[in-house]
């Protein structure tokens, strides 16, 4: 599920206006983009998030008792 | 009297606290006053190929900060509707700064000192800005930090606090 979800948003980016607003350097863009660092670049740009949805998760769930879980 | 539960208020309001942070990072710092971008140590963004390619890094950052505000208001909708979470704006202010802070921490500590991704402002003196940029980062969270403290006396379910 989250392998398709992280595939829809690669095919909406691929073909979103982003990388068509510059015709001659479409390709050096996409190249530039879409190269052995990313995924290396998409973890860096995620992980300050993930880190913060542990911290919301946490506090989300302070004070609740076992039982009541 | 039923035990009421702050977690749901304090996590709603520091997501958003964290979006509207994150919001104001890459806005005022990539796009208004463009003294940084989300890759421009790795990638300086001297040709218009790099500027782009920045920008489209840019523009994930600025759809995951998106999803985190989403988040915060799905979760505030669904506090509001409990009646065990305390309807407090103590507690709702001091996590929107902490949530400010606690992204900039983070962003800081990892982008910036970590990784070295970027710094808030290349060139002479960006340790000093980047140290700054933690700082005030920390400072948001202590103030905030000392309101949702101050919120813990507030009880009163949504609503409950005003008769029409």
């Amino acid at each position: 599920m989250r392998r398709t979800n992280v595939l829809t948003l690669q095919g909406l980016l691929l073909t979103s206006g982003t990388v068509f607003a510059c015709e001659t350097c479409r390709p050096a863009v996409e190249a530039g983009i879409f190269n052995e660092h990313f995924w290396g670049r998409l973890a860096i740009t995620l992980l300050p998030f993930a880190i913060i949805g542990c911290v919301a998760t946490r506090l989300h769930f302070a004070g609740r008792t076992e039982e009541e879980r | 009297m039923s035990r009421m539960h702050r977690g749901p208020l304090l996590s709603a309001g520091v997501l958003l606290g964290v979006g509207l942070g994150g919001f104001v990072d890459g806005i005022l710092l990539h796009q208004i006053l463009q003294w940084h971008n989300m890759l421009s140590s790795h990638l300086p963004p001297d040709t218009l190929v790099n500027a782009k390619v920045n920008m489209f890094w840019d523009g994930l950052f600025h759809a995951f900060t998106w999803l985190m505000t989403f988040a915060g208001l799905v979760l505030l909708w669904r506090a509001g509707q409990r009646t065990d979470v305390p309807w407090s704006t103590r507690t709702f202010a001091g996590c929107l700064l902490g949530g400010w802070g606690l992204f900039n921490v983070v962003e800081g500590l990892i982008d910036h000192q970590l990784l070295g991704v970027h710094h808030v402002r290349t060139g002479p003196g960006e340790l000093a800005w980047d140290l700054g940029f933690l700082a005030f980062g920390l400072g948001l969270l202590l103030v905030g930090g000392a309101l949702v403290r101050a919120g813990r006396a507030d009880v009163t379910p949504r609503g409950a606090a005003f008769r029409p």
